[in-house]
């Protein structure tokens, strides 16, 4: 689905990320982690192509070279970290943004289906009558992660990359837990996503493999078991971590002393 | 909870009715007024009578010019809001305007009494498309190029203000005549002559625009989010700014600086369509030329025979609404 050999990314003559290689496969669910200013936002600019890598090679299985952006948009798609709105869209209608790069492949019938499938997986199908500026920061996020659910048509079709910016910051508890639930039935059903995490608990019980940064460049990739370790996580995090292997048997859980 | 569900269709035919009977007012009404029934009577007899040549050559070209500078400046208006996602854009935000005032007042002060009538339309027309340009051109960085866009329209707009203020201080008083068209802008020099090549320049840019609601929308969600929406930022960005210059520089060139239309159209609109610029587009086709023929009408008929600016009547009208907005803006920040 996606590969990275040897990328870096400059900013201002100054690197920001790399040298990173990194290679994921259809449904596999990638967190990345690491300290603020570790450059993970700045992997999501690269891998949604807002940033074009300065050295290296990326490439996607749903690009071959000649496409458009609208048809990379089709196969990929980005919620962001911060979603203000400056116009008094509907829930419904921003949600439907999300189905740009597909006007005029599906009628609108389709296009409103695969909509009220988003919503219904974030858990905003109630809402959609909503005003969008009148929600919470939290249903803010929800409705942009249906949008990019919507643009990638919930998973369906295949070759469908999800890039996700801190998608539960701002979330409740139950919501978190709805979230990445969605994600990772969507990762069992095919789709790939990169998602960047602060709550390495939640990316330890549901990510497939971490990618944990440390000044631009990867610390550890692989597992979480092999990555979360105490003297990473301390090194990454300059943090005293404590790692319990005994509170869950399959995945560790991270406290803080 | 649903809060709105919008009715377009309805608003539409609304809108329609509405454009419709203010054209036919403006047909029927002036100096020569009669009623409707007078003026079917004088086209339809065969004899030619003052009346049917004063519709055929003075009141229908000045409802198309209407029509046509109504809807110009409001789809730029709605572009412009939604490519610098703020509602207080207007379609001269770039210069253009204010480029084609300068360009035009300085042929008129520089050869007040020449026949320029002919040329003027044309260099206030590349005035517009010279002062966009020149805003396009400059070099910025992309993190900040919408605001480096604002700024330096800001700045053509604040140079043109001084320019034509200079350009008045030293006209003589036949010259000033000729700047107060251009500064509030008049319908009355519509003609079947300027008609056909402004609609020529302006349909097309016009069309383009309204066929880009979709694109217009994605915009709104930033630059950023609308890459990852599979739109072609930059380069929509100045074709859609060149098209809205076109259809300004059009628009002024015809009927000089008419203030507020692009402004206040897309603003009420949204009160009653909705954000959604596959509706709002349509829908300010219509309403924009409506206001634009109520305010011609009420200009030519208030002081009767003589006639005032256009552009006092939009800007009388539109100012206080900006202030409503300013207000409701805060009360809602508050």
């Amino acid at each position: 689905m996606l590969e990275l050999d040897q990328v870096t990314l400059f900013r201002q003559q100054r690197q920001v990320l790399g040298p990173l290689s990194l290679s994921l496969k259809s449904g596999q669910f990638c967190a990345v982690l690491g300290a603020n200013g570790a450059g993970k936002s700045s992997l999501l600019s690269l891998l949604s192509g807002l940033d074009a890598p300065a050295s290296g090679r990326l490439s996607f299985a749903f690009a071959n070279g000649r496409h458009t952006i609208r048809q990379l948009a089709q196969h990929r798609a980005l919620m962001p970290q911060f979603h203000a709105l400056g116009f008094d869209f509907s829930v419904r209608e921003v949600v439907m943004l999300g189905r740009t790069p597909h006007h005029g492949m599906c009628d609108a019938k389709d296009h409103r289906k695969l909509t009220d499938k988003a919503l219904a997986l974030s858990g905003m199908l109630d809402f959609s009558g909503r005003r969008y500026t009148r929600l919470s920061g939290g249903q803010q996020a929800r409705v942009q992660f249906a949008r990019a659910l919507a643009q990638l048509n919930c998973g369906e079709g295949g070759d469908k990359l999800l890039l996700l910016d801190e998608p539960t910051a701002s979330l409740d508890l139950r919501y978190q837990l709805l979230i990445m639930k969605c994600i990772r039935q969507l990762c069992d059903a095919g789709l790939c996503c990169v998602a960047v995490l602060h709550d390495i608990n939640l990316a330890a019980q549901f990510a497939d493999l971490i990618v944990l940064l440390d000044q631009g460049k990867a610390a550890a990739v692989g597992a979480p078991s092999e990555t979360l370790t105490e003297p990473l996580l301390s090194r990454v995090f300059q943090l005293p971590v404590r790692v319990l292997d005994n509170v869950f048997p399959d995945r560790p859980m991270i406290a803080m002393p | 909870m649903i809060v709105r569900d919008y009715h377009s269709t309805k608003i539409y035919g609304i809108l329609a009715l509405l454009l419709l009977t203010l054209s036919v007012t403006a047909l029927s009404s002036g100096p020569l007024a009669g009623n409707i029934i007078s003026l079917v009577d004088a086209l339809v007899s065969e004899d030619a009578s003052i009346l049917a040549a004063t519709f055929w050559q003075l009141r229908l070209p000045r409802v198309v010019l209407a029509l046509m500078v109504g809807s110009a400046l409001a789809v730029a208006g709605v572009t412009m809001q939604a490519i610098f996602r703020n509602p207080l854009a207007e379609p001269g935000l770039t210069g253009s305007s204010s480029g084609a005032a300068l360009a035009a007042a300085t042929v008129i002060v520089l050869a007040p009494y020449e026949n320029h009538a002919a040329m003027l339309p044309l260099v206030a027309f590349l005035g517009a498309l010279l002062a966009t340009l020149l805003v396009l051109s400059f070099p910025v960085s992309a993190g900040d190029q919408m605001a480096s866009l604002l700024l330096l329209g800001i700045a053509i707009n604040a140079v043109s203000s001084a320019g034509l203020g200079f350009l008045s201080f030293v006209a003589d008083d036949f010259a000033l005549r000729s700047l107060t068209f251009w500064q509030f802008g008049s319908l009355g020099k519509a003609s079947w002559e300027d008609l056909a090549w402004a609609t020529a320049i302006a349909s097309p840019a016009l069309g383009w625009l309204l066929c880009q609601g979709r694109v217009l929308n994605g915009l709104l969600l930033g630059e950023r989010d609308a890459h990852c929406l599979g739109i072609d930022v930059h380069r929509f960005k100045v074709c859609a700014l060149l098209a809205c210059s076109v259809c300004v520089g059009t628009a002024v060139a015809c009927a000089g600086i008419i203030g507020f239309v692009g402004l206040v159209v897309p603003h009420l609109l949204r009160l009653v369509v909705g954000p959604d610029h596959t509706r709002l587009l349509p829908a300010s086709l219509l309403a924009a030329p409506a206001l634009v023929l109520a305010a011609d009408t009420l200009a030519r008929t208030v002081v009767s025979p003589a006639e005032l600016p256009i552009g006092i009547l939009t800007a009388l009208l539109g100012g206080p609404f900006f202030i409503y907005l300013l207000l409701q803006r805060s009360r809602t920040s508050a």
